[in-house]
């Protein structure tokens, strides 16, 4: 008999006695006392393994929630993306609808038929010489009509239809170096012609020689003018050029009053039906 | 099998024979958790470790089973102490032979805890025949998983 036999043959007789010892006296104090005690010992068990069970029977249920709740995440994410993308067209919107809400608060023109057009497309090589709009002979545009901008709350002169085509048309700036445009100063009374040098900036010419002029003097159309109504903004006077002995005129530079950088939508007018009365475009 | 191990491997055999026991109990019939951890425990480290464990378990279980005090104690150890000393003569690592082995202990230890309380309450502690004919199914059936854990638990 080994050594480990011999353990096992005398750890048998210790615990069955004890066993033996318990099962004979288990009606007395001590015994029960004993049971108290492992009874008591036991007692966490099945109060932390209730909690554990139950945490355990909930864990599919948090699981089918932890998925759901990613389901849920991912559509979020894709919402807050469309989301950003109507807010950037929503905001774009509101400027817009801002800009037509000034627009809309103007007086018409008298005789005169409006209609406003979008700037489709801008031509890089031709920045300030003309811009294509998404109004053409099927909405009544013609050719020479001339076209409008906002400055403001105030219409100002943006150029004059060349080109029509059944859906869009082509407006030759004022700025462009083929547009003149007849125009007066309304405080002085001055009259003289705008034409266009290919960039930012217009340059009157013909203006008496003794007239006075200032940096920021108002310049509109003039009630000459074939094709614009009177009284439209033109720009304003940002430099008076030197006086030059051989020429019997003087001539400033103009700031246009709608850049054309800034154009999105514009006016343009249908042919005068009637006598155009001077009405101003101001509100 | 270190002392650590063997507290936590008595601890977990605790907790599953009462998961098992008010969770997975159909009709009153429910694996024997206890007898069949004792087992493995013999089976795989001797009838040393299994009399411990198995004595510590069965105290635990009479002193929460309202009944003679000592039975579950005495059986268990008389189990461990068994399948301890022939564990060499008998094919233990085959999960059939496991299942043979649980299947044959559980009316065995019925009819023993029984009889103890025949001989020391006056009165033969009969389970009912529902339990004795398909708790040693049931415990066969878990056999396998419960002599892993102990197997495992003697490697470590």
């Amino acid at each position: 008999m080994n050594r480990d036999s011999r353990i096992a043959n005398w750890l048998l007789l210790i615990l069955a006695a004890a066993a033996l010892t318990l099962l004979s006296l288990q009606a007395t104090a001590k015994v029960a006392q004993l049971r108290a005690v492992v009874a008591y010992l036991l007692e966490p068990l099945p109060y932390h393994g209730d909690r554990l069970a139950a945490r355990l029977e909930a864990v599919p249920a948090g699981a089918a929630r932890i998925i759901a709740a990613d389901v849920e995440l991912v559509e979020a994410r894709r919402r807050l993306q469309e989301a950003e993308v109507l807010k950037a067209e929503l905001s774009a919107a509101r400027v817009e609808n801002e800009r037509l809400a000034v627009a809309l608060g103007m007086r018409p023109l008298a005789g005169r038929t409006v209609r406003w057009a979008r700037v489709m497309e801008r031509d890089p090589q031709n920045w300030y010489r003309s811009v294509l709009i998404d109004a053409g002979e099927e909405q009544g545009i013609d050719v020479n009509a001339p076209v409008l901008g906002l400055d403001g709350s105030t219409l100002a002169v943006v150029g004059r239809v060349t080109e029509v085509n059944p859906r869009t048309a082509k407006v030759l700036l004022l700025s462009d170096e083929l547009s003149a445009l007849a125009a007066y100063f309304p405080t002085q009374g001055w009259e003289g012609l705008v034409q266009g040098q290919g960039t930012t900036k217009l340059r009157m010419n013909y203006l008496p020689v003794d007239a006075k002029f200032a940096v920021g003097d108002e310049v509109h159309t003039s009630p000459t003018s074939a094709s614009f109504p009177p009284g439209l903004m033109v720009g304003r006077v940002s430099r008076v050029f030197q006086r030059d002995p051989f020429l019997a005129f003087q001539a400033v530079e103009l700031e246009r009053a709608v850049a054309a950088g800034r154009l999105k939508e514009v006016m343009v007018l249908a042919p005068l039906t009637e006598p155009a009365v001077p009405t101003g475009a101001s509100r | 099998m270190r002392i650590i191990e063997g507290f936590l491997f008595f601890l977990a055999g605790l907790f599953f024979h009462w998961l098992l026991a008010t969770r997975l109990s159909f009709g009153g019939i429910s694996p024997h958790v206890l007898l069949l951890a004792t087992l493995g425990a013999a089976a795989w480290s001797g009838p040393v470790g299994g009399q411990l464990l198995g004595f510590s378990w069965g105290l635990c279980l009479d002193a929460v089973s309202g009944h003679v005090f000592g039975a579950n104690a005495l059986g268990f150890t008389l189990a461990a102490y068994c399948v301890g000393q022939l564990r060499r003569q008998m094919d233990v690592a085959s999960p059939p032979s496991q299942a043979v082995v649980a299947a044959a202990a559980v009316p065995l230890y019925t009819v023993f805890y029984g009889l103890v309380g025949q001989v020391f309450e006056h009165r033969f502690l009969w389970p009912g025949w529902t339990p004795f004919l398909f708790d040693p199914i049931f415990t066969a059936l878990l056999a396998p998983f419960v002599f892993k854990a102990a197997r495992r638990l003697e490697k470590q």
